[in-house]
């Protein structure tokens, strides 16, 4: 017995231990966010936007990933005139706080000013999801701790129904239905972040039939034109994606004209 | 077949032999700089000729011999009259007599700045903290190339030249050069004695007669001039304009690019030249006659799909060699001249708006006939081809200033849009001024008036806008007090004339309707929607929450998987809990049959044995447990049995129990029995005593088992 409560306390130690070193460097890294975001705010304040995008961009660097860095990034780029990268990081900030109105607003704003007018005519499955994405005013990880939560009171609440208190059995059915839903809700927004596209950054990109020497201009994009990335390839040293409009249009463009958020994707 | 083994053969010797080779090769690689380390260092600077023309490309070598692992590379000093560019580095081993010697070369393209002679080095080289100087290279430069006189010689391009829109100002500077080459540049300005203020335009032409490619070109830095580019886009292809034109009756292609400059400062200003790297290809062996012979034919056809391929066939041709060359303009004298004092606008009368050039002014009224409240809008136009950074009508809003006022003016901010045209630059300043007026009856908006300088006569002359007179209808004491309403509150900001006149007529209206008795439902009728005047985006976050990471890191999504995956251990625990609890507490027998081996072995374990442990309480004990368990486990109704009613009744309760089993429990009951009653005298050794727990231990297991 001795000997069980002497290990139990020399692992809680270590847990503890553990636990401390990882908030401390957690702190640590936080400090230096925190200034960068002032300076990053203040340079903003004073029409300073490429310092203020500078600062914010450090903040993704150090790994401060958030809705509201990518918001504020988007607002310096569309003072700097870089229609392209405000839409991308709006767009961005969009998968963290889809439930911010600003965001929302912001968003329509610049887009408005894109060129490229993209009408969507093309409906299947996937266009529909992502769609009906557009739509959820949750992001993946308010999601997930939904789930959990939901999952908690779900198993909780038909466990404490066995011993006293049945009719917490009906609630508990309700929250299975939330659960499913929310679920769904999760699996919906793994599959719209695991989707990769862009938005075109140069003030004009032409979009070819192939990568090859003989391939044909198929149409011109515009900055801030969004697109979605089908495939990749890298052909003598130049990085071509092969992307495909919302009215079904597609070609190939270089990497150089646009910006994308591909890979890791969420 | 013999034939067939051959042909094989010969290409595994030959890789054999490569390979001996590379292994030669591979071992000289590592030993060579090794031999060579301990040779002598010398230094020497090489050029491919010493008398070269102006604008030809110098090809200098710095040789460094006997050294091939170098710390630093060579500094070429005395370098004034030259432009130096570095050409890349090379090396060379060579074996002779046995004697190793190594030689680094550092390649550099010349080009020199002026003709005359010119002396350039000597290069010097620190080699392991030792420092080596080379000999220095005297050159002498011809004024021009000799490349192909093509008789274009004399006269001023500039001035000769026949523009696409014939718009071309000769100019007249001391820029222009003779051309005696095939090709060359040019720089010159319109008018090299402006005023201060004053545009100027600076052209820079390139003429040739050959094919040229990779041109870089080098602006000087402009120094006490602002520069304007004239392009009329960012893209670079619309800096210059390319025509050809006609010099002396021979066809030139010209590359042209201007700029506007408007000096800063009075005195003295120096254009520095402009400088054009360019490789050119040059004829070696002409032949003269329209096409004739064979080489002109396939020159013609060579250019045949280049600008100037019709050009050079009807010249006829020759061979072709590609040639770097750096040409240069002459630097540009500006004699800039003061604003004259004569007729200058001074003291507190009518300003002088900065602008030197030409100037026009326009202005309009939005609308003259309004009500006390309303806003209209005074949109005054400035063009000019001078600079209007000082230009500003600031003395009009003297009149919205006290008491007594009868206006309100807002200003808007102003446009200015430049427009590159064929004689320069053209700049509109567009200012806007939301007026509006505090009193009715008729009010004056007297003109604007400001000075600018004419350089063509030279005289101070007067630009002014028109005088407006408003008719301002009365309004009411809400609109009067709406109207102060809004002055506060677009004190700090941009006015807004559409807006504003939105506003206030909307105001004056419904309090019209108000004052002449009209219901509530009829005035909210008459209310008009409150229009945007402007978007923008909305402002940038600055709680420092958002700092919170929105991306989930892996420890939290191991975190909310390991709950979710887990949590329905919550329910599943406590369910099977209760199972249990409801089993034992309503089956008695179900209870103790699941606890019987439990309980069995946990008295077993207290059976210690030892040399005294006294036989007849050990057997008893060991039949104990073992009706005990039997008991428990088969669900009789108690352990006092004998062995004949448990052999009886284990066949019947299960035919899983196998015969031997049971055979087993009896023989084992028995022995207890008799050791326990009948075995007191008899002495058992321990083993004996472990193997009679040991019996009961298998009993027990093969029950389990079972």
């Amino acid at each position: 017995m001795g000997t069980k409560f002497h290990s139990f306390i020399v692992v809680t130690i270590k847990v503890i231990l553990v636990i401390a070193f990882f908030f401390k460097g957690h702190a640590f890294a936080e400090d230096n966010l925190v200034q960068w975001f002032a300076s990053g705010n203040s340079a903003y304040e004073q029409g300073n936007y490429q310092k203020a995008a500078d600062y914010y961009q450090k903040i993704v660097e150090a790994g401060g990933i958030s809705g509201g860095i990518y918001y504020n990034l988007g607002n310096s780029y569309f003072r700097l005139g870089k229609l392209g990268h405000a839409i991308f990081y709006y767009k961005k900030a969009l998968m963290y706080i889809p439930a911010n109105a600003d965001l929302r607003f912001n968003l329509d704003y610049v887009s408005a000013r894109a060129v490229d007018k993209i009408t969507e005519n093309v409906v299947n499955t996937k266009s529909l999801l992502l769609k009906v994405n557009s739509w959820v005013p949750v992001s993946l990880q308010q999601g997930l701790y939904f789930f959990a939560a939901l999952s908690i009171l779900f198993w909780g609440m038909l466990s404490i129904a066995l011993w006293r208190w049945s009719w917490l059995r009906n609630i508990a059915y309700v929250c299975a239905f939330l659960w499913v839903l929310v679920g769904g809700v999760c699996a919906l927004k793994t599959y719209a972040n695991s989707v990769d596209w862009g938005v075109v950054t140069a003030k004009s990109a032409n979009v070819y039939s192939a990568t090859g020497k003989d391939n044909v201009i198929l149409f011109t994009l515009h900055e801030g034109s969004e697109f979605e990335i089908m495939e990749k390839l890298r052909i003598n040293e130049i990085n071509w994606f092969q992307i495909e409009l919302k009215d079904g249009k597609r070609g190939w463009i270089k990497q150089l004209e646009v910006i994308t958020n591909t890979g890791s994707g969420y | 077949m013999k034939s067939m083994r051959k042909r094989m053969s010969i290409p595994i010797r030959v890789c054999g032999i490569l390979k001996i080779m590379l292994a030669v090769l591979a071992v000289l690689t590592v030993l060579l700089p090794c031999l060579v380390g301990a040779n002598e260092i010398s230094l020497s600077l090489e050029a491919e000729r010493t008398e070269i023309s102006k604008e030809e490309e110098l090809s200098v070598q710095v040789v460094v011999e006997g050294a091939q692992d170098l710390d630093s590379t060579p500094v070429i000093q005395n370098t004034r009259d030259v432009v130096i560019q570095e050409g890349g580095t090379s090396s060379q081993i060579s074996i002779i007599g046995g004697v190793t010697s190594a030689k680094k070369i550092f390649s550099y393209s010349v080009f020199p700045k002026k003709s005359g002679t010119i002396t350039i080095g000597p290069a010097k080289l620190e080699i392991h903290g030792k420092s080596f100087v080379s000999n220095a290279l005297t050159l002498q430069v011809s004024a021009s190339a000799s490349a192909g006189a093509a008789g274009a010689a004399g006269g001023s391009a500039a001035a000769q030249q026949q523009s696409d829109d014939g718009g071309e100002e000769g100019g007249g500077t001391a820029a222009a050069v003779t051309p005696q080459s095939q090709y060359y540049v040019d720089a010159s300005v319109d008018n090299p004695r402006p005023y201060v203020g004053e545009q100027i335009i600076y052209t820079f032409r390139f003429y040739r007669r050959v094919q040229t490619a990779n041109g870089q070109l080098s602006f000087p830095e402009f120094k006490g001039l602002w520069k304007e580019s004239l392009a009329t886009s960012n893209n670079s292809r619309d800096q210059q304009r390319d025509y050809e034109t006609t010099i002396n009756g021979q066809r030139w292609l010209v590359t042209e690019i201007k700029f506007a400059l408007f000096p800063m400062s009075e005195g003295s200003l120096v254009i520095d030249p402009t400088a054009l790297l360019a490789d050119v290809y040059v004829q070696e062996r002409r032949q003269l006659g329209r096409g004739g012979g064979p080489g002109g034919s396939l020159f013609g056809r060579f250019f045949d799909d280049e600008d100037l391929g019709g050009f050079f066939g009807r010249m006829g041709g020759g061979l072709a060699r590609l040639k770097r060359v750096r040409l240069q303009t002459k630097a540009i004298n500006l004699q800039v001249r003061a604003l004259p004092d004569n007729g200058k606008p001074a003291g507190s009368g009518i300003k002088f708006s900065g602008i030197v050039g030409n100037a026009k002014i326009s202005s309009e009224m939005s609308k003259t006939e309004l009500r006390v409240g309303e806003s209209t809008t005074l949109t005054i136009r400035v063009t000019t081809n001078g600079r209007l950074s000082e230009l500003a009508t600031t003395e009009l809003n003297n009149l919205a200033q006290g008491q007594g006022s009868n206006f309100k003016i807002y200003d808007d901010k102003p446009t200015v849009e430049s427009r590159p045209t064929a004689k320069g630059l053209v700049v509109t300043k567009i200012i806007k001024k939301a007026i509006v007026p505090l009193r009715e009856g008729s009010l004056e908006i007297p003109p604007i008036k400001f000075y600018y300088f004419d350089p063509k006569s030279e005289t101070y002359q007067v630009l002014e806008t028109k005088k407006f007179t408003l008719q301002v209808a009365a309004g009411n004491e809400q609109s009067k007090y709406v109207s102060g309403a809004g002055q506060h509150a677009e004190a700090g900001g941009t006015a807004s004339t559409g807006a504003a006149s939105a506003a206030g007529s909307s105001m004056g209206t419904a309090a019209g309707t108000a004052g002449s008795g009209g219901g509530i439902g009829e005035q909210s009728s008459l209310k008009r929607e409150v229009k945007l005047l402007a978007q923008d985006l909305m402002p940038i976050i600055h709680n420092q929450e958002i700092l919170k990471n929105d991306k989930l890191r892996p420890l939290e999504l191991a975190f909310l998987l390991i709950v979710i995956l887990l949590s329905p251990l919550g329910y599943f625990g406590p369910l099977w809990l209760r199972r249990r609890q409801e089993l034992y507490s309503g089956d008695e027998k179900y209870r103790r049959k699941e606890r019987a081996f439990k309980e069995f072995k946990s008295n077993f374990q207290k059976l210690s044995i030892t040399n005294n442990t006294a036989i007849s309480p050990l057997a008893a004990t060991c039949a104990k447990l073992l009706r005990e368990y039997l008991s428990d486990k088969l669900g009789f109704g108690g352990p006092g049995f004998t062995p004949n009613e448990v052999v009886e009744l284990l066949s019947n309760r299960s035919s899983s129990i196998s015969a031997q089993l049971i055979s087993e429990v009896r023989v084992f009951l028995d022995y207890c029995d008799t050791v326990q009653y009948g075995g007191g005298g008899i002495n058992f050794t321990l083993q004996q005593k472990k193997q009679l727990k040991e019996r009961l231990s298998n009993i027990v297991r093969q029950f389990e088992k079972d």
